[in-house]
């Protein structure tokens, strides 16, 4: 039996085990993606969509998981059964992503169908045919399917309205991130990492919250004091939704900043134009990690670099995770970019140590071995994966704003978001 | 050698692109398959011949092998046959 199949029957009796300790009716979302590993930024994104048009409902009971079947969400919601079902086709229907997504709802007893509301069954993806017909004739090429996932998914990331398709953007960048394979100390989809008071729902509820705030602040791309304004806010909200845990708060300034480059033609000048006072900030003291190490130290940290236009994000590490896997980029980040985040928690001699060891990664088990290792050590480099993130942000703002299609490393980049690498 | 099953077998999913296979011990050397589906206007006899095929190679008597398809693909409907013979044996 595949691995697939065995996950699939290991989940259904998961999902009843859910079901009877949670007695209300259980949504289960996930995503209609191709392929036996369906790990992959799209299947992520669009699950996490999922769960978010429900979220206003009365949600009881929370988990996920991250298995080659993707990004999971189980849900338990007090709601009549009949009633849940027909919200979520609804979602299937309607939301930008809908059309990807695979909601089913049930409860200890029954799974409930489109068939038991005399609703008609879904339709396919190319065609009028009813879906089941041609996923069974195969009526369709895995490429045109493939490409019909990654246009909704570049239409949802492209919407008219401007906040909305930088929270979008944002939105992917921060979740995105999480989908490294290995965390090497940070909380990924699959991972608590070093830390005991976060995990990858922490993070997709955050991400929410400071991809809508600081959106806000897209107009405002010529002024750093308005940007700063609204960066403050969507610290403020992001604390109150995680109750005191910091898990966006370098993202926060650095995504503001990149948003605001990436809307003019020459972004490196353009950050370092706005930053130009920025060290200034050292004269005072906001109690954070990156002014300790300062003051400490000398160190200007995400500061200096910005004052630089994140010169080395745009010219080096971005072109580098253009020719490198995911798991590639974080390690050579970890090596290469200061990480005050990991400084600060590690010493500078962990600090050294742990940067050599990145270095030094040649094969899967070596990767392994150094995760295991930064969490014996409690280190998580949390400024790299906010790089990573910076990095999610500007491939997908460049690839939503080219004109054509049809150049070369657009394919490259497709597969690379439905995880096909 | 015949494989002949000795308590129920159950294996699959009521999953939209799956199937649930229950295998059952009968009192006499026969092999009856029952199809459910939710394309078994279109594809009833195709399920059935997928099924059948599965449970010769298996050598399969003396059991009733149900079927409930939530639209799974051939090799997706072998494979959960398979288990759930493996299963009942």
């Amino acid at each position: 039996m595949s691995k697939l199949l065995e996950e699939r029957e290991f989940r259904a009796s998961f999902q009843k085990q859910i079901c009877a300790e949670y007695p209300f009716p259980l949504v289960i979302i996930k995503a209609n993606m191709l392929g036996e590993d369906k790990r992959s930024l799209i299947q992520t994104i669009v699950v996490c969509e999922g769960y978010f048009a429900l979220k206003k409902l009365n949600l009881k009971n929370i988990l996920t998981t991250y298995t080659l079947e993707g990004l999971i969400f189980y849900i338990s919601i007090d709601l009549p059964i009949e009633q849940l079902k027909r919200i979520c086709v609804d979602i299937e229907e309607n939301h930008p992503l809908g059309r990807l997504m695979d909601i089913d709802v049930m409860t200890v007893h029954f799974q409930i169908s489109r068939r038991d509301l005399n609703l008609d069954s879904r339709s396919c993806f190319l065609c009028d045919e009813v879906a089941y017909v041609c996923v069974r004739e195969q009526t369709h090429s895995i490429s045109d399917i493939e490409t019909y996932i990654i246009d909704t998914f570049k239409k949802y990331l492209r919407t008219n309205i401007n906040h909305k398709r930088w929270q979008r953007l944002i939105q992917t960048a921060l979740i995105g991130e999480l989908i490294k394979p290995l965390g090497y100390g940070c909380v990924t989809l699959g991972d608590q990492g070093s830390h005991k008071d976060m995990d990858a729902l922490l993070f997709i509820d955050s991400a929410r919250i400071v991809s809508e705030e600081i959106s806000k602040a897209h107009p405002f791309s010529e002024n750093f004091d308005q940007l700063r304004e609204v960066g403050k806010i969507a610290e403020k909200r992001m604390f109150e939704m995680t109750r005191g845990v910091n898990t966006h708060k370098g993202a926060i300034f650095l995504l503001l900043l990149v948003m605001a480059g990436l809307q003019h033609p020459d972004p490196v000048s353009h950050i370092s134009f706005l930053s130009e006072d920025i060290l200034s900030d050292f004269e005072g003291d906001d109690g954070s990690h990156g002014m300790r190490l300062y003051k400490e130290h000398g160190i200007t940290g995400i500061r200096g670099l910005a004052k630089e236009g994140f010169s080395d994000l745009f010219t080096r590490t971005y072109p580098y995770y253009r020719s490198h896997s995911i798991d590639e980029t974080f390690l050579w980040l970890i090596g290469e970019n200061p990480d005050t985040t990991l400084m600060y928690r590690g010493g500078q001699s962990l600090y050294n140590e742990c940067r050599e060891k990145a270095k030094q990664i040649e094969n899967v088990d070596d990767r392994i071995e150094f995760d295991r290792w930064m969490k014996i050590q409690g280190l998580s480099p949390g400024g790299s994966a906010d790089m990573l993130s910076a990095i999610l942000l500007i491939d997908c703002y460049w690839w939503i704003m080219e004109e054509t299609n049809d150049e070369p490393t657009h394919k490259n980049r497709y597969r690379r978001y439905l995880g096909i690498e | 050698m015949m494989n002949r099953p000795t308590k129920t077998g159950i294996a699959g999913t009521l999953e939209s692109n799956d199937c649930q296979v229950t295998v059952e011990p009968t009192n006499d050397d026969s092999l009856v398959i029952q199809i459910e589906s939710v394309v078994k206007a279109r594809f009833g006899k195709q399920i059935e011949m997928a099924v059948m095929d599965t449970c010769k190679q298996l050598e399969l008597v003396g059991a009733t092998v149900f079927v409930d398809d939530k639209g799974a693909l051939d090799f997706t409907i072998k494979a959960r046959v398979e288990t759930a013979v493996k299963r009942s044996l």
